[in-house]
């Protein structure tokens, strides 16, 4: 018995003085499948989409090897310089659109008001509908001749509106799609942060005199800065990608007044069929994320700072 | 006491991660081999017929002794039957399988535009359908991805009479190269104006007398008009608020047959499309011609709603349908789906016309072309596929296309048949008579990229930001030939 203590007793102290380095593997083979999944379905794409935009690409079998050539013609071509300015009004306009509204909607949300189930089930039915879908009723209710939004307004002795075939109006028809679709979303995660502020400070400075402007700009966005952060990122990241809505609803006209650079991307892969040019798109598409991306990083540590 | 060995220790673990991704990065990186070529592919997926099969005579199927199940592409809705070639692919397919109880079926429908994409996926996949329709603009890729079988190893036993029956010249040429043919065509169609009688009689139009585009224009004026009863170039006339527009045509960038027009216009100044070897050829007299023409429907005479830009042929196809515009453009194997869905009495109004010209001395040619069916050179299934194939092809399903369907026969003994010698199929011979006036194939078959998406940038450069012709011409012919070259 005292040996087996004595034993024990050296076994732990040798533990103490050399920590166990051995690895148990089970909980790594656990997630080992999953961490597999997202990398076969992220990094090999995105990889292999780098090495196809170093190639000629015949359909998807890499052909003869142009090194920069393809990132040549795409940085020189003039339209490419047009569909990354279409892009930063589209993004930008959508980015303005989405954090209002979303804020409008969670400061809402946030009230003990009558009907609160009903209006944030009412909200979310954008977001959980088939962007095609959506976008394809959308089209027709906006149709100049035969839609019923114009029919209506014409009816009630207003001028009708063009909102695809005037270059502004499509644009800010497309914005305002995008809007509607991706605000419940930034909604949520508003929400959650606003429900973690504490009560007590806007008490406290009720009582020390302050105005609803003064405690919306001196407390509530400072403590969710993190959050509005994070939706701005994921939602230009996302923006920047997206080709969806504006494939069906204008195809990047008119006249390219909305061919942002992902459907620029759409139309050399997939019409066109020039899949290292497309590629080259998609490497210049993930620099631009990865600019955002920095630009999150380098905001949230000034603020840590 | 025996102590559990948990595993390496963590340096080792993430050595071995580390060799794991970069193995896997490496093999990104090498070359795959090259494209083979498409006699080496259609070499390689040909199989000859198994001993002791009957050759096909005259599209008589052979047969099939062993269940199979064959993928049928298609862009025609043979599983819902919403429109009237749905139908037609239906019972064409019962008839099928009652010939075939051992043979399963099973369609893959996919939007028209993604015939191509769809097709060319999955044969890289190496899932590619047993039988597929193929786009004409689509064939040259798919031929050089080796895609498709050689028709012929079963073709070559038909009767001369037989393959004398598919009278669409054009269509039967399709997809033959050299001595191989890839592609059989099914049903023919004839592309060009349709208007609406009532609209122009009671402008006092006759369509007999627009001979030139010009007269065209003028026609369209008379009939176009607005809510107040104003036409274009009158006092007052509102283009927001027009009761009926006089020409409507699909004109979105992604989605439309603009080549096909603008050749149509330029044909009649003796210019293709496209050069023998698929380079833009509107950069010229005739093509700014042809595309002033068009646009200024647009911008000059007030006939054609500039939202056009904005709709694919669904689009325009239901401004026509709704009674909205006087004239559009339609292939003929939507024609009974407009007779049945019209808010108007098509039966009765629904007419095609000639295409005018420039000089008024012989009607610009219209678009002929066919659709075409072949079999995937890596089918699994060749003999059902085939089976199916040439039962598609056979004179029953011919006639049941027609019939029901609608479309043109592609056999002329369907076309000669007493029974589509009646009022309600009366326009089959118009639509070939038209086209015997003259006809022409849409020359994008010869090309890897279509040229209707940037024919169609050029159009909306012209109407929407007033960019003067020969510049718009310029940049889009620019553009064509640079993505033609890079394809």
């Amino acid at each position: 018995m005292a040996s087996a203590t004595a034993t024990t007793t050296a076994g732990a102290l040798r533990s103490v003085r050399h920590p166990q380095r051995r690895v148990d593997l089970f909980p790594y083979l656990l997630c080992a499948p999953t961490v597999l999944l997202i990398l076969g379905l992220t990094v090999f794409p995105a990889v292999y989409a780098f090495v196809m935009s170093l190639y000629k690409v015949q359909f998807i079998e890499l052909g003869q090897f142009v090194g920069s050539s393809n990132y040549a013609n795409v940085l020189t071509d003039p339209l490419t310089a047009t569909n990354l300015l279409v892009t930063v009004k589209f993004v930008g306009g959508s980015i303005v659109g989405f954090l209002i509204t979303a804020f409008v909607l969670a400061m809402i949300l946030n009230q003990r008001v009558a009907g609160r189930a009903l209006f944030r089930t009412a909200v979310l039915i954008p977001w959980v509908t088939t962007q095609v879908v959506s976008t394809l009723v959308i089209k027709w209710m906006v149709d100049f001749d035969f839609g019923f939004i114009d029919q209506a307004l014409r009816g009630i002795g207003l001028q009708p509106i063009r909102f695809l075939s005037d270059s502004n109006n499509a644009m800010l028809t497309l914005i305002g799609i995008t809007v509607w679709r991706a605000a419940p979303y930034g909604m949520i995660l508003l929400l959650a942060g606003l429900q973690t502020i504490p009560g007590e400070l806007y008490e406290a400075a009720r009582v020390d005199g302050a105005g609803a402007w003064q405690r919306f700009t001196r407390i509530t966005l400072p403590l969710i800065r993190s959050t509005v952060l994070i939706m701005l990122v994921m939602e230009s990241m996302g923006l920047v990608s997206l080709v969806t809505p504006i494939l069906v609803l204008t195809g990047g006209g008119p006249a390219d007044a909305t061919g942002v650079i992902s459907l620029r991307l759409f139309k050399e892969a997939f019409t066109n069929f020039n899949m290292g040019v497309g590629a080259t798109v998609a490497m210049i598409i993930f620099a631009v994320d990865i600019l955002l991306s920095a630009l999150y990083i380098v905001l949230l540590r000034e603020r840590e700072a | 006491m025996q102590r559990f060995d948990p595993g390496p220790s963590r340096r080792r673990f993430l050595v071995l991660a580390g060799a794991a991704g970069a193995v896997t990065l490496l093999s990104a990186c090498s070359a795959a081999p090259a494209a083979t070529s498409a006699a080496q592919n259609a070499n390689a997926g040909r199989t000859p017929a198994p001993a002791g099969q009957a050759a096909p005579v005259g599209g008589a199927a052979p047969a099939l002794s062993k269940p199979a199940t064959i993928q049928v592409l298609t862009f025609v809705d043979a599983l819902s039957g919403s429109d009237a070639r749905g139908l037609a692919l239906q019972q064409i397919n019962a008839n099928f399988l009652q010939k075939y109880p051992n043979v399963t079926v099973k369609f893959q429908i996919v939007p028209f535009d993604q015939l191509g994409p769809k097709y060319m996926t999955a044969f890289a996949a190496g899932n590619a359908p047993d039988v597929t329709f193929v786009r004409d603009d689509y064939f040259v890729r798919i031929n050089e991805q080796g895609g498709l079988a050689d028709l012929n190893q079963w073709m070559k036993e038909w009767s001369k009479s037989e393959l004398a029956d598919f009278y669409n010249a054009a269509g039967f040429a399709r997809g033959v190269v050299g001595d191989k043919r890839y592609l059989m065509y099914t049903f023919g169609s004839v592309s060009g104006l349709h208007y609406r009688k009532e609209l122009f009689q009671q402008a006092n139009v006759d369509p007999a007398s627009i001979k030139t585009w010009d007269d065209w224009a003028a026609a369209l004026t008379k009939v176009c008009v607005d809510k107040g009863g104003k036409h274009p170039g009158q006092a007052g006339f509102d283009p927001n608020n027009v009761a009926v527009w006089g020409f409507t045509e699909a004109r979105l960038v992604t989605k439309n047959d603009f080549d096909s027009q603008l050749e149509a216009a330029m044909l009649g100044l003796g210019q293709a499309l496209l050069t023998p070897d698929a380079r833009s050829n509107w950069n010229n007299d005739a093509g700014i011609r042809s595309m002033t023409m068009w646009t200024d429907l647009i911008v000059k005479h007030n006939v054609q709603p500039i939202d056009d830009i904005t709709r694919e042929r669904e689009g325009s196809d239901q401004l026509f349908q709704q009674g909205l515009s006087a004239s559009t453009w339609i292939a003929n194997q939507r024609y009974k789906d407009f007779l049945d869905k019209s808010s108007w009495n098509a039966k009765d109004n629904l007419a095609f016309m000639e295409w005018p010209s420039f000089d008024g001395n012989k009607p610009s040619p219209v678009g002929v072309g066919a659709w075409t069916m072949g079999i995937s050179s890596r089918s699994q299934n060749m003999d059902a596929a085939w089976a199916w194939l040439s039962h598609y092809l056979s004179a029953e399903s011919d006639a049941i296309m027609a019939r029901v369907g609608g479309v043109l026969p592609s056999r002329l003994s369907t076309l000669n048949d007493p029974a589509f010698n009646t009022p309600n199929f009366a326009y089959f011979k118009q639509y070939l008579d038209v086209a015997a006036k003259g006809s022409f194939e849409p020359s994008r078959a010869i090309a890897k990229v279509t040229p209707a998406t940037e024919n169609g940038t050029a159009f909306q450069d012209i109407v929407v930001n007033h960019m003067p012709v020969a510049e718009a011409i310029q940049r889009s012919a620019d553009r064509f030939d640079k993505a033609e070259a890079a394809a």
